[in-house]
């Protein structure tokens, strides 16, 4: 399937319209939906009538980057008049009367929005098994997860049902998936691009990102959603010689699987051979990153999710009393994992403890950030893998805690100090599962990440998933 | 404290007791996680003087302004002396 930019192309020389593209990739979704699960909600007749317009400007030599360019969301993304549901019980039925700045934005391009996506419960989980409309599948081998919590934007994409995909990273929720899907997935820096409308998982933290085929396709979906007035493919093909890069040697050696740190290590080998200079790195407090993450994102739910009381919006439970329909409907419609962290987010917080986690956990945090300003006086860019090993089964055995935040523990880091980072696909396993390593940049320097991962992709063929 | 924690998350797990503590158990995992922050002795996690004593060292340093923060801090034992020396 071409790229953003091959359709922009394509689009504008009339080689196709806006109506046979957008056909083209909801009868994708018919054929593989069923198998991989992506799309909580599928909007054919919105996605065909808002081709007319978009046609229209073609047609008229007056169309916008992202005019008729099918897209889909994370379905955490408030979209007026069409189900926004956080894969939770508690919004099941709710529609929004408003939308993401995100989305006012795509919609003035007149982009085509094909669905909303599936996610782990309230962006809370790194599998996409925490949804009460069913796991997402991997589309490159569907007994194995697709990462989360924006699996279903990154399986979408993959299994082209979508172009490309907009999803929301907290933890490392679009680079996760982006990785174990053998995408492209982009984190921008905290602040790039506005969260209004995107429902909140932890507001210091949450950050909507993009999933694509390729570093330029992200960067080109950047351009028309960032807040900024920014050309964030400003960089492309300049040369990679002479770039400092980074590298926490400290990591590589923790990676449990062969094939991963073998990948990675092909990684640093291709930037050497390109000339650019690999330097020696650490961390020193990445060893809490993962607890000080958790401690933050928890007190962060454990607020965010007290709206949600059966009074105004969402599920709720008949009772007389009010403090029974609180307890009842809060009961009733959030899932294990989200009750997990609110009770974990209260308990960080509670006196007894506030010190002893919270205040330690954001003094880690302002250790990170300023220990991550040391390293960019040396390097201009860090790459690390983006997970310690490929994507599990659906139905591994143990699924524990320490399992599973440790898909997160790369990520982390960049999402604490609120800075850039892309993953793209390095290699893949004996199982033909994708493996992926990430770029991480100063903060606002999206075009330097962006153009150093798509000059990696230009040397680098990734493979297709078969269904 | 668990009681206090589930009124305060506005939730009910359940009324038999037993279920009530395996719920909480569930957080094992975390608390694991979070207990990494024990570690009194290594030197990252005494970084960053915590609010209150980096506002008791600007106190000492504020000598001039002293009668009034501390006249302040009677009032308002937080970090809100901080903000008004900024």
């Amino acid at each position: 399937m071409p790229t953003l930019l091959e359709l922009r192309k394509k689009l504008d020389k009339k080689e196709i319209s806006a109506y046979e593209l957008t056909r083209l990739y909801l009868n994708n979704i018919k054929k593989f939906n069923s198998q991989i699960n992506s799309y909580i909600t599928v909007c054919e007749d919105f996605s065909l009538c808002s081709c007319k317009k978009a046609q229209d400007l073609i047609d008229k030599n007056e169309a916008s980057a992202m005019t008729g360019i099918p897209i889909s969301i994370k379905d955490n993304i408030c979209t007026n008049g069409l189900k926004t549901t956080c894969a939770s019980k508690m919004l099941e039925d709710f529609v929004p009367f408003y939308n993401a700045t995100v989305i006012d934005k795509l919609m003035k391009e007149n982009a085509i929005i094909l669905g909303k996506t599936n996610l782990d419960e309230f962006g809370m989980g790194d599998s996409n098994q925490n949804s009460c409309f069913g796991a997402v599948k991997n589309p490159y081998n569907t007994n194995h997860i697709s990462g989360g919590s924006s699996g279903g934007s990154a399986a979408c994409v993959a299994a082209n049902m979508a172009p490309v995909s907009l999803g929301a990273d907290t933890g490392g929720s679009v680079r996760q998936p982006a990785a174990l899907c053998g995408i492209t997935g982009l984190r921008p820096t905290y602040g790039t691009v506005s969260r209004y409308g995107l429902i909140a998982f932890a507001s210091s933290l949450d950050q909507i990102g993009v999933l694509a085929k390729n570093a330029q396709d992200t960067g080109y979906v950047l351009n028309s959603i960032a807040d900024e007035n920014n050309d964030f493919l400003s960089m492309i093909d300049k040369p990679i010689s002479n770039l400092k890069i980074g590298v926490f040697t400290d990591f590589i050696d923790n990676i449990s699987s062969y094939e991963v740190k073998s990948c990675f290590l092909s990684v640093i080998d291709y930037f050497k051979k390109n000339k650019a200079e690999v330097i020696d790195i650490s961390l020193p407090s990445s060893k809490f990153a993962t607890a000080s993450y958790l401690a933050i994102s928890s007190a962060e739910v454990s607020s965010n999710l007290s709206r949600y009381d059966g009074l105004k919006y969402g599920y709720k439970n008949d009772d007389l009393l009010f403090s029974e329909m609180l307890k009842h409907s809060r009961k009733n419609a959030f899932g294990a994992e989200v009750k997990k962290r609110i009770l974990l987010g209260n308990y960080v917080l509670s006196e007894e403890n506030y010190n002893k986690y919270y205040q330690t956990a954001c003094r880690v945090r302002n250790q990170l950030i300023y220990e991550y300003s040391e390293i960019f006086n040396k390097c201009d860019i860090i790459i690390s893998p983006t997970t310690f090993t490929t994507a599990r089964k659906l139905d591994f055995p143990g699924n524990n805690a320490i399992q599973d935040y440790s898909l997160d523990a790369f990520t982390v880091c960049a999402s604490l100090a609120g800075l850039p980072e892309i993953t793209t696909t390095c290699g893949y396993d004996k199982n033909n599962l994708p493996i992926g390593f990430s770029i991480t940049g100063r903060a606002f320097d999206e075009p330097k990440i962006i153009s150093v991962t798509d000059r990696f992709e230009k040397d680098f063929i990734k493979k297709e998933p078969v269904l | 404290m668990l009681t206090r924690l589930l009124n305060v998350s506005g939730m009910e797990l359940d009324d038999d007791q037993e279920i009530i503590e395996k719920e909480f158990l569930k957080m094992t995992k975390e608390l694991e996680i979070l207990s990494c922050f024990s570690d009194t002795k290594n030197e990252i996690l005494k970084k960053h003087t915590p609010l209150s004593e980096l506002r008791d060292d600007i106190i000492s340093q504020s000598s001039d302004k002293k009668d009034v923060l501390l006249n302040s801090k009677s009032k308002n034992d937080d970090g809100f002396i901080v903000t008004k020396i900024i």
